[in-house]
């Protein structure tokens, strides 16, 4: 996707990001990081834009997973990224599935937060 | 007489073949939800420029403590989230095979620093989570 795709996309458009204070590379890993936190299976992997799937489990009442979780990324200066999270829900087990945005966000945070692994 | 014996035979055979269907049935039904009542997930992350993978089945060291006594360099960060229903628990067990297949993945020796990350307790409504990190090592 380029950056003029990012902000025309419907999931992008008309709605506020979070800006990060980190450029677009740390703030890119982060997000990755965040998509296996929150159980996908990462599909996409793209400059701009991130795409996992959480695969479908089956319960004793409703089961969980078939949620794709998309990252939208932005960089707005060379020290900020502007970032959005939109969660699609599928048909198949849609009584199980929930939002990830708020999930995928506080752990892009809190891994941004984080003192940078000892070299 | 034979055909009265044959069929004595088979209508004593038609409760056990029965019987056996349905125990096979039961046990591959349970076999599937088992499957699918679990799930792992892992990726890695390059802490600096990416490395070609190693093949297939090399030898990836596990250092649960510790620190290998080699110089080493660190390339990248490994993550497995293990997912199962509150009867299906997991532990660091289930996720070493995945981190030595992205520790393969990433071009690692060794895989150090595991750490189990906490998780909130209600992300799911029927799952347990475990998440669990470590950092890929590559010897000097």
């Amino acid at each position: 996707m380029t950056k003029e795709e990012i902000l025309s996309h419907p999931d992008v458009k008309g709605h506020p990001p979070v800006v990060f204070a980190k450029n677009l590379d740390e703030v890119r890993q982060a997000g990755l990081r965040a998509l296996t936190f929150v159980g996908c299976k990462v599909k996409t992997q793209q400059p701009l834009f991130l795409s996992g799937d959480r695969p479908h489990k089956f319960g004793l009442l409703v089961g969980s997973g078939g949620e794709t979780v998309n990252v939208f990324l932005y960089p707005q200066s060379d020290t900020e990224t502007q970032v959005w999270v939109e969660t699609h829900k599928s048909f198949v087990g849609l009584a199980g599935q929930q939002g990830w945005n708020k999930q995928v966000i506080d752990q892009i945070t809190q891994l941004l937060n984080k003192p940078a692994t000892v070299q | 007489m034979k055909t009265q014996t044959l069929r004595a035979s088979q209508s004593r055979s038609i409760p056990f073949a029965h019987g056996l269907a349905c125990a096979i049935a039961a046990f591959l039904a349970a076999f599937v939800l088992w499957g699918c009542a679990t799930s792992e997930v892992s990726n890695h992350t390059f802490l600096h420029e990416a490395r070609a993978p190693r093949l297939q089945g090399a030898l990836v060291e596990i250092f649960t403590n510790g620190l290998p006594a080699r110089p080493f360099e660190r390339v990248a960060i490994l993550d497995v989230h293990c997912e199962a229903q509150f009867f299906a628990d997991r532990t660091i067990q289930n996720a070493i095979p995945l981190l030595m297949k992205e520790a393969r993945a990433a071009g690692c020796d060794a895989v150090v620093e595991i750490q189990e990350a906490k998780t909130p307790e209600n992300w799911t409504l029927e799952t347990k989570v475990k998440h669990y990190t470590g950092v890929g090592v590559a010897y000097k």
